[in-house]
């Protein structure tokens, strides 16, 4: 079913979705903190774009996508940035393949977001506690993290659903 | 290709589980509540101070990697830091037990943990 | 085609809701109920002559709260007080000579008061009172009094001329009753009474020092130096029992290079000395453990250990050398902080 596609097509389609994941998480960072958003959690919009990226393209575009994403953050925001932004991305696009790619789970967009979310929020902590060394974080942030994933995973997930049809345009424009 | 609905059943046991688990992971801290808080911070991964923080009436100063931490009035915070998020700047005052302000850059982390050895009461 | 099978019907849209919304409710309700029963409430306040400080946690805890404050001044005012007038003991004291009907509770704590008189032949005695007053430690007036003054008032000191038939309490003429040493247990044991009627998990009652520990959670319990009354001298970790602490440190002045403390031995009239600093009882019973609490202060380690054990107490010793003696049961829960101590 997968459209075959032009090396120059399929450039053109990881920059456009690249750009727009780095974009996405660029203008998080800008969001202020509300109370009760548990502090350094972003909302993980850029998240549909690798959800998306995963379902319509391929694995291997998702993950690069992802890696582009925390080599930006690397960039703009450190090391520890880089580490947390790639262990969170990683985890979160792996997992969104893993229920993609699973054809028995009959999950929609809403339990993939969230599950991403989770994901996401799972490894930036892990990190956290590997580069702190100190694992009582997780106790500290683990169940606001988890609820405060629940909320944003509801919410791409839904984000995407609505989205899908205009990203998809990108990709069968010219057919 | 498989088209895909916006919620299932299986979304629903997601959220269901982890809300659970969530609240699992809160039980520590509902208990932990009511215990004396004290501030320790964890600095590149071993603890280096601890702070009763229920004994904090003037304000002391903690410079750690980089870090201003200050604990006042039974409260505790990254008053200022040199990374570049300002995480930790932004997480504010925290002061009960379970709660947590990392500046994990600097490898800077305070927990504040209900303390099992600090007296319940004095006889006398 | 996969879709089709999919699809939801309204009826399984109608089902999943309900299933969402009883998950939701019953995670609701287990959280708000922990949160609930984890509520505490806490006060300190001045009663009974001392400050009292409770700890309750529960469902209801600000309700127990009043309850249990409301119990203490019941304790104060009706039975113990010896200022307020309308106090079964005041009563007992002001008919010296006559018998005088009281509640059973009350008869039971000077009969139960008394027997600790017995075991200590008379050092222990809750006809005391009036010397105490002459020496009247942490007062205006405190001094040493003369030996007539003393050798004046010893005639009417002792507990064998206390009469209790039932309800009915008669002490000799110019006796008087002063239930100062079990006070504060006695309180502790009628605010357990209490909380037994209620829905607390935990509570930490102090009433001037002598505690009360209330439910399964283990406390950490400092017990206070005698050297530095601002800082404790190891801790004991205990649950649900109750703790009083007697001590040379409490009131005391020094006169002509000599020291005086207001544990008084009430044979002699004069300070106790058995080389004890301060004692520590841990009993289940309030009366008992702050009785106890004197009469080991009195009679010394040695003396006190066959007493202890009639009641199924144990004790911490601090002796005037700063070394320190722990009863086999305590010596588990009991953590030195202070190294200018010694368990020996």
């Amino acid at each position: 079913m997968r459209v075959k596609r032009s090396p120059a097509k399929r450039a053109a389609e990881f920059g456009i979705m690249s750009a727009l994941a780095i974009a996405i998480s660029y203008l998080e960072t800008l969001i202020p903190a509300f109370p009760g958003m548990p502090p350094g959690a972003k909302p993980g919009f850029s998240n549909i774009v690798t959800m998306f990226a995963a379902e319509s393209f391929s694995v291997a575009d998702a993950f690069m996508i992802t890696v582009f994403k925390a080599v930006f953050a690397g960039v703009t925001r450190g090391a520890t940035a880089f580490f947390m932004s790639l262990a969170g991305g990683l985890l979160s696009t792996f997992a969104a393949c893993l229920m993609l790619r699973l054809q028995k789970i009959q999950i929609g967009y809403i339990g993939i977001g969230i599950i991403c979310a989770v994901c996401h929020n799972a490894g930036q902590l892990a990190v956290a506690c590997v580069i702190s060394g100190t694992s009582a974080l997780i106790f500290g942030y683990g169940p606001i993290l988890l609820l405060f994933a629940l909320a944003t995973g509801f919410l791409t997930g839904s984000i995407l659903k609505l989205i899908s049809p205009a990203l998809k345009r990108i990709k069968h424009d010219d057919r | 290709m498989k088209e895909i609905k916006l919620i299932r059943k299986t979304d629903i046991i997601v959220i269901c589980v982890i809300l659970l688990a969530a609240v699992l992971l809160f039980i520590p801290g509902i208990i932990k509540r009511n215990e004396k808080p004290v501030a320790q911070i964890y600095v590149d991964g071993s603890l280096k101070h601890e702070v009763k923080l229920d004994e904090v009436t003037d304000k002391i100063e903690f410079e750690e990697n980089g870090t201003l931490i200050i604990a006042e009035n039974s409260k505790i915070r990254f008053e200022t830091s040199n990374c570049k998020d300002k995480i930790c700047v932004n997480s504010g005052w925290i002061s009960s037990p379970a709660q947590t302000a990392a500046c994990i850059p600097n490898k800077v982390v305070i927990v504040i943990s209900g303390s099992q050895n600090q007296i319940d009461a004095l006889t006398y | 085609m996969e879709s089709n099978k999919s699809k939801l019907t309204k009826k399984a849209k109608i089902r999943i809701a309900a299933v969402v919304c009883a998950v939701a409710l019953i995670v609701g309700i287990v959280a708000a109920d922990l949160i609930r029963s984890s509520a505490s409430a806490e006060s300190t306040f001045v009663a009974m002559g001392t400050v009292i400080n409770l700890k309750i946690t529960g469902k209801d805890c600000k309700n127990t709260r009043s309850l249990v404050q409301e119990e203490i001044t019941v304790s104060e005012n009706d039975i113990l007080s010896r200022n307020s007038s309308a106090s079964e003991i005041s009563r007992i004291n002001a008919s010296a000579g006559e018998a005088v009907y009281v509640s059973k509770e009350t008869s039971e704590y000077i009969s139960r008061s008394s027997a600790f008189s017995k075991l200590t032949d008379g050092a222990f005695d809750i006809t005391v009172g009036e010397i105490t007053k002459l020496w009247d430690f942490g007062g205006d007036n405190q001094r040493v009094p003369s030996e007539n003054e003393i050798n004046s008032l010893l005639p009417y000191v002792g507990y064998q001329n206390i009469n209790i038939n039932g309800n009915a309490v008669k002490i000799a003429e110019k006796q008087s009753l002063d239930l100062g040493a079990v006070g504060k247990g006695i309180t502790c044991d009628r605010v357990n009474a209490v909380l037994r009627s209620t829905n607390t998990k935990s509570a930490v009652i102090s009433i001037g020092g002598s505690l009360l520990l209330y439910g399964d959670k283990t406390f950490t319990i400092g017990i206070i130096n005698p050297n530095d009354d601002t800082k404790s001298m190891g801790t004991l970790r205990l649950s649900d029992t109750c703790i009083s602490t007697s001590g040379s440190y409490e009131k005391h002045f020094n006169k002509d290079g000599k020291e005086y403390h207001h544990i008084l031995d009430a044979t002699t009239g004069y300070p106790a000395d058995s080389k004890v600093k301060s004692v520590t009882v841990v009993c289940s019973s309030g009366l008992d453990s702050d009785a106890l609490s004197t009469v080991c202060f009195l009679l010394g380690y040695e003396k006190s250990l066959s007493i202890l054990n009639e009641y199924e107490a144990e004790a911490v010793f601090i002796f005037n050398d700063n070394s320190v003696r722990i009863t086999d049961g305590l010596k588990d829960s009991f953590e030195l902080t202070d190294s200018s101590f010694k368990v020996i």
